[in-house]
């Protein structure tokens, strides 16, 4: 083949509107009519089977080495005829479309065919300087490393061991079993809590599950596939290679912060009401008890609403109606969420007496005199509750290790402190960073059962992208030229991905670009103060042809 | 006939351009697309550049503010946009012919609409000049755009609000545009100097009466150029005559 670009250009007429609006006699005859051009051609359907082995025929006669198609979008047509030239041998990147259909014939009633013939002379100019590009793909340790050994994290590390990976699992605090097994077993259902002791030892006998408790992650370098991480155990600091890192940090239930006089004894969380309900020990048998939700939550400062508190009222308010059967239990609440498959919990709460009063934000319940005072929005009337324990229901918190996390792994939280999905309604589980995967209560107050779920999900999502045996990414990357980089560090302010990183001064100084986490968007290029980087497919040098082209006809 | 160029992002204003096709709705046939992976990778150089080329227009079309596919590309290019508009107003352009569009993949509306009243708006602003005098002022401006300095502080702008200047001092909105804009002006008179000794050496009261600014203030600016290796002494003779250093 020579130096010298040689380029076919396929034009195509499949709708009535093309056939209609455009001069392909024209267009054909200008588009010949430039230098690195040596074959153009009408077809009425490139992108199928005819077309397509039409293609490879005038590739192989024409001795074209890379191809403008103007017909369909981008972003439609970009695959078909991409796999089609890597089948005649010739570089995917030595392709450029042009939208006739949607962006001359079906726009433009007047001047269709100047513009296309524009939009070709373009794509010409940019093609006869594009670069074959080759696939990036980086290799993965076949290992992962959990963090927070609470349900979900000992789950997902259960999974991981089973599809025959290594897994280290990091615990901040002293036992394994998290918030469910330290604070809050009474969360789980009856089946839930008898599980957890099992998937606990599950874990604690795996071998091929490192178990460190006591012990924080405080550092995280390198990239996907090859994460390099710092651990803090009491063994003194412990370093470790691991290819996938699963964040099951989990979240925690807000402080009382003295709502409602809070003492722990008249007035009690949740969380304390249960130690007592479910404690054989205790000798508290209160009479009148008072549930109010929503406390200290679902206000401007925490506007979201925690999802897993008024379960935890109803199961518990039935649970007292059944151990002190002569006591009253009330539920104050605003609205109720009770997310899936609670219906028997409301069933249940109902049948055992449970009585509700819904309450308006704007006037929330009042204690005086011993009794707690409000208006029931449901009768419009005004209701007073003599009480001697009133139980305060507070809603959830990202946990701090979930913060700590995000930040030492640079991946983006919400104002909350949570670890949201990056595009939830699209992309359901996607993980928050190539490599790195979130389960659990880390993206958001969940029940113990969706937390499962997940755990399940995220595991297998990890291991199928170890088995794979790396990670890989398209080539279209920035690059750092670094005799001209002058170590400003303005590309690393202006990369959404964490993808470009300075050295320090004593190694050097210089950007690099982390390419596995590149998404090629361009941003550090256009702002590079030194001109040291240059974008893959979208250079200057790759861009300039088609400005110069848009304007001289 | 007016000729616009876009530079649109895969994401937003390729798919809103897409859709507008789709759904049949009508623009000016004026619009010269060239897509990008993400609007942050358009160059304030790539702007003027093709307003050197002929462009009457510049629009820019991205994703929405806060919803970008790549995070945070478009609010970039926003402000890249605002400084090349200041750039232009300050060498006698219409600023507005530089603009930016930031819409979401379904906005095929938007998108139509705001072709259709760039190039009304254009059209009202009447053809530009375009005489040598007009482009040699374009082309400085793109140098000026491509100078290391310009590019660190609109880099910088949207951050240095929060974080301070280097010395850690609050910056304020204005005062931050007060001297990126007086920055912007005396870059563009270094830059119009080294320009004229590019081709030839020249004496300063030749640069200085060329360009109409005081011989003092080209003496200042060479003697700085001089300091960073940008400019050398070419002749002792009286007066003495100075050549740019190409690099």
């Amino acid at each position: 083949m020579s130096d010298e670009p040689r380029i076919g250009v396929l034009l195509c007429s499949c709708t009535p509107q093309m056939r209609e609006r455009l001069d392909f006699d024209e267009i054909t005859g200008f588009t010949s009519s430039i230098e690195s051009v040596v074959h153009v051609e009408k077809h009425p359907v490139w992108c199928l089977a005819p077309g397509l082995a039409r293609l490879k025929e005038i590739i192989q006669e024409q001795e074209i080495d890379r191809i403008v198609v103007a017909g369909c979008s981008y972003r439609t047509h970009k695959q078909i005829f991409a796999k089609a030239l890597e089948e005649s041998d010739i570089n995917p990147y030595l392709l450029e479309i042009v939208n006739l259909r949607d962006q001359c014939a079906a726009v433009h009633p007047e001047g269709a065919t100047t513009r296309a013939k524009d939009q070709i002379g373009m794509a010409v100019a940019r093609t006869a300087v594009l670069e074959p590009l080759e696939e990036i793909t980086v290799p993965a340790e076949q290992k992962a490393l959990v963090i927070g050994g609470g349900l979900s994290g000992l789950i997902a590390a259960g999974t991981l061991a089973e599809a025959d990976c290594e897994v280290i699992v990091v615990e901040r605090e002293g036992a394994l079993g998290g918030y469910f097994s330290r604070n809050r077993p009474w969360r789980l259902r009856k089946n839930g809590q008898e599980a957890l002791p099992e998937i606990i030892a599950g874990v604690e006998s795996n071998p091929s599950i490192e178990k460190l408790v006591s012990s924080r992650v405080t550092r995280v370098d390198g990239r996907p596939g090859e994460f390099d991480i710092t651990i803090q155990s009491p063994q003194g600091e412990m370093h470790a290679r691991v290819g996938v890192i699963l964040v099951a940090t989990g979240s925690a239930t807000a402080p009382a912060e003295g709502a409602y006089n809070h003492d722990g004894k008249a007035v009690k969380t949740q969380e304390e009401f249960e130690r007592i309900l479910y404690s054989d020990e205790s000798t508290e048998k209160p009479l009148s008890i008072v549930m109010i939700q929503c406390v200290g939550s679902r206000n401007d400062e925490r506007p979201y609403c925690s999802r897993v508190c008024c379960l935890d009222a109803f199961r518990n308010a039935t649970s007292a109606k059944q151990k002190w059967p002569e006591s009253e239990v009330a539920i104050l609440f605003r609205d109720l969420e009770m997310g899936c498959l609670t219906e028997r919990d409301v069933k249940h709460a109902r049948e055992a007496g449970v009585a509700f009063h819904r309450f308006d934000p704007a006037t929330p319940p009042l204690v005086e005199d011993g009794k707690v005072k409000l208006v029931d929005t449901m009768t419009g009337k005004e209701v007073s509750i003599p009480y001697d324990l009133i139980v305060l229901s507070l809603g959830e918190i990202s946990h701090e290790g979930t913060r700590e996390t995000a930040e030492i792994l640079k991946i983006s939280t919400d104002v909350f402190g949570f670890v949201p999905e990056p595009t939830i309604r699209l992309r359901p589980q996607e993980s928050a960073g190539r490599g790195i995967y979130v389960t659990g209560a880390a993206h958001w107050p969940i029940t113990p059962e969706e937390s499962m779920y997940q755990a399940f999900e995220m595991a297998s999502r990890a291991a199928t992208d170890l088995k794979k045996g790396g990670f890989s990414t398209r080539p279209i990357v920035a690059f750092v030229d670094e005799s001209k980089c002058i170590g400003c560090r303005l590309c690393e302010s202006m990369c959404a991905w964490g993808a470009i990183r300075v050295s320090e001064p004593e190694e050097g100084n210089k950007a690099h670009v982390q390419e596995i986490l590149c998404k090629g968007c361009g941003t550090c290029v256009a702002a590079c103060p030194a001109l040291a980087i240059r974008a893959a497919h979208y250079s200057d040098e790759q861009i300039l042809p088609s400005i110069k082209a848009a304007v001289t006809s | 006939m007016t000729k616009m160029v876009g530079f649109v992002c895969e994401w937003g204003g390729y798919t809103a351009a897409d859709l507008a096709g789709f759904r049949g709705i009508s623009y000016p046939s004026s619009l010269r697309t060239i897509r990008v992976e993400c609007t942050g990778r358009v160059d304030p150089v790539w702007m003027i550049d093709a307003i050197i080329a002929g462009a009457d227009g510049v629009i820019i079309i991205g994703c929405p503010e806060g919803d970008s596919r790549h995070e945070i590309g478009n609010f970039r290019v926003h402000e890249r946009v605002r400084w090349v508009q200041k750039g232009l107003e300050m060498i006698g352009e219409e600023p507005r012919q530089v603009r930016t569009l930031f819409l979401s993949s379904e906005d095929a509306e938007v998108f139509a609409g705001k072709i259709g009243e760039f190039e009304k708006d254009l059209e009202s602003y009447g053809p530009p000049a375009r005489d040598e005098a007009a482009l040699e002022k374009l082309r400085t401006l793109r140098e000026v755009f491509a100078e290391e300095k310009i590019r660190w502080l609109i880099g910088r702008g949207p951050d240095m609000a929060a974080d301070g200047n280097s010395f850690g001092e609050p910056v304020t909105a204005e005062e931050y545009d007060e001297d990126v804009e007086s920055i912007l002006k005396s870059e563009y008179r270094r830059i119009s100097i080294l320009r004229r000794l590019r081709d030839e050496a020249r004496s300063v009261t030749d640069v200085a009466l060329q360009l109409g600014f005081s011989a003092r203030e080209v003496m200042l600016d060479i003697s700085d150029l001089i300091g960073v290796g940008r400019v050398a002494i070419e002749g002792h003779e009286d007066p003495p005559v100075f050549k740019e250093v190409l690099m």
